[in-house]
């Protein structure tokens, strides 16, 4: 188990200084970065403000050395255009993203787990047809046009829910079942072939022959073999939210971090978006960390490998 | 095949387009999406000469003119047009274009760069072997959303930018799988037969390897034309991908939102032509997935 954390910590440490030298070293090749950052209609003056402000002054080596040596003391630096700290202003998001995830991540699974389960069972049925073919269109509806088509039919037309925002519980309704939509078909689709591999299996077909009724196979039995990949998928899916979150938090001008990101990336404000990348960068490997954990809480095989 | 064995062709006489039909494991939905390819590649390259509008042409007498009817100089809009009066039929056309050579250009770009580094790191091991892969789980430690964006906040948007950052980011899978794939070939009697005769390293990888790991790349690729094209539309729909003058169906479905009390049609047409797009893919992908390997089960 420190094997794992120790691991998981080193390729955090790589991830980080990976990230920090590409947007560094693409900062130092396209140009002069301050009259980019200062943005259009800055004076002379402002420009010269945010080159000494940033650093830029200086040799790339030092400025990036500089900019590591504030990120092993906890300082993200300061944004551009709200001057506030960089770390206050991305933590402050962190609630309102984690919300959606997690609520999103939950309904997918609340969802497609009955609809997998059925489907396995009666494979082929007209019920496991009709689901895996809802499942094909699900997955091809991108993220953002189904948030905007939610919109349109229950705030638009129905009145319903608020067009977006955070200032009535009703409005995360949407932004929910949106980011939900896409993984509940992937979802599905996994668990039903998750749990058709099990019960083709050896001891599945003992556990039928010496009697054990049919839903005691497929729960007791089928069910927690079956749970394994499901795991795993979901941590690696943990990224994949994070990227739909951002487009989901834009179309539903939800306060999130995605929103945040896109702001600063609108603005130009690299000091924010570099700092909003690098907390959600520890956000995933924390997951992923907590995820293999979990592994082998579930799975007693894997526990004496760690 | 042994000899004296009876031949597959032989007994009944049989329709040669239902012989290719199995061969092939074609179905009514695969065929259907190959129909819908082809139809969206004919309108996409043929936008220019079937058009009766500039796409860039506004026309505030007409702004907003619904599908299907006459616009103010009495016309008539197949998919009506847009808050500036432009119209929509021809934008989704040209849409198309850019959809479909975004999707293309980055997915050759990463399966390119992907599959090089993939098989060097199978057939080379040792350094290059740890060095690529644990560069692949630095990747993807990070949501790709996240870094689109970090990368475009620096080099800021635009058709170019957008195509070699999905070309240039989109690597991992086919390398993995090509090192998985080099791995499992390279100590069969074909490859040794061909080392010993003293092919070179890098004959050995292009003439003997390369075509025999090719299937699932292919699979990969077709999947993620798929995935290319929904996030280049998703970066133009947040603004920062391709500038909105350029008619994308993601910066369509931006300016769409704008007036979406007023019409709904500005918003639905460019994403039901995008999902379409995606779906005919993806069935396409499946296919592929099917017959190079029987084994999965989708």
């Amino acid at each position: 188990m420190t094997t794992l954390i120790v691991q998981r910590l080193g390729q955090l440490v790589f991830v980080l200084v990976a990230l920090t030298m590409l947007i560094f070293g693409l900062m130092h090749l396209s140009g002069d970065p301050v009259t980019l950052m200062a943005g259009e209609g800055a004076t002379l003056e402002d420009i010269e403000r945010v080159r000494e402000r940033m650093g830029f002054d200086q040799p790339v080596h030092v400025q990036y050395g500089r900019y590591m040596v504030g990120l092993l003391q906890g300082d993200l630096g300061t944004s551009l255009r709200q001057h506030r700290p960089v770390g206050e202003l991305v933590i402050d998001r962190v609630p309102a993203t984690l919300q959606l995830t997690v609520l999103a991540q939950l309904l997918a699974i609340a969802v497609a787990f009955p609809i997998g389960v059925v489907s396995a069972i009666w494979r082929n049925s007209v019920v496991d047809r009709v689901a895996m073919t809802f499942a094909v269109f699900m997955q091809a509806i991108p993220v953002f046009w189904l948030g905007i088509m939610l919109i349109l039919i229950f705030s638009v037309g129905l009145r319903w829910t608020p067009v977006g925002g955070r200032a009535t519980p009703e409005a995360i309704i949407l932004p929910v079942v949106t980011l939900a939509g896409v993984f509940m078909a992937q979802n599905a689709r996994l668990i039903r072939s998750s749990l058709l591999e099990v019960l083709s299996l050896d001891f599945v077909r003992t556990a039928r022959s010496k009697g054990a009724p049919g839903w005691s196979v497929i729960f007791r039995h089928a069910m927690r073999n079956a749970l394994i990949p499901l795991v795993t998928v979901l941590g690696l899916q943990f990224s994949n939210l994070l990227s739909g979150a951002v487009v989901t938090e834009l179309v539903f001008a939800w306060p999130g971090l995605g929103r945040l990101l896109v702001q600063a990336v609108l603005n130009r404000d690299v000091p924010l978006v570099l700092g909003a990348t690098i907390i959600i960068a520890v956000f995933v490997v924390f997951v992923n960390l907590i995820v293999d954990l979990l592994y082998g809480v579930i799975d007693p095989r894997v526990r004496t490998e760690v | 095949m042994t000899v004296g064995a009876p031949r597959s062709g032989d007994g009944p006489r049989r329709n040669p387009w239902v012989v290719f039909y199995r061969r092939y494991k074609l179905t009514v939905p695969v065929v259907l999406s190959f129909a819908i390819l082809l139809a969206i590649v004919i309108v996409a390259l043929g936008a220019p000469t079937f058009a009766t509008y500039d796409p860039h042409e506004t026309s505030l007498r007409d702004r907003l003119t619904p599908p299907l009817t006459m616009d103010a100089s009495d016309t008539f809009r197949l998919m009506g047009t847009d808050a500036l009066g432009r119209d929509l039929a021809t934008r989704i056309a040209y849409g198309a274009r850019f959809s479909l050579l975004i999707g293309l250009a980055s997915v050759m770009i990463g399966g390119t760069i992907g599959l090089v580094l993939g098989l060097l790191a199978g057939y080379a091991g040792g350094f290059w072997e740890d060095l690529i892969m644990r560069a692949a789980d630095l990747q993807v430690a990070l949501p790709s959303m996240v870094l689109y964006l970090a990368i475009l906040a620096v080099l800021g948007g635009g058709m170019v930018q957008v195509i070699l950052i999905l070309g240039f980011t989109g690597w991992v899978m086919y390398a993995r799988v090509a090192r998985a794939q080099v791995l499992a070939v390279k100590n069969q009697e074909f490859v040794i037969a061909a080392e010993s005769l003293g092919a070179s390293p890098l004959r050995v990888l292009i003439q003997h390897i390369t075509p025999n790991i090719l299937a699932p790349v292919i699979v990969i690729g077709s999947f993620d034309v798929a995935k290319n094209i929904v996030v280049a539309a998703a970066l133009s729909f947040i603004g920062v991908g391709i500038p909105p003058s350029v008619p994308t169906w993601g910066g369509m479905l931006s300016e769409a939102r704008d007036v979406l009390r007023l019409a709904w049609w500005p918003a639905t047409l460019p994403g039901t032509a995008l999902m379409i797009l995606v779906l005919a893919v993806n069935m396409i992908g499946d296919w592929l997935r099917d017959l190079f390997d029987p084994r999965i089960d989708a």
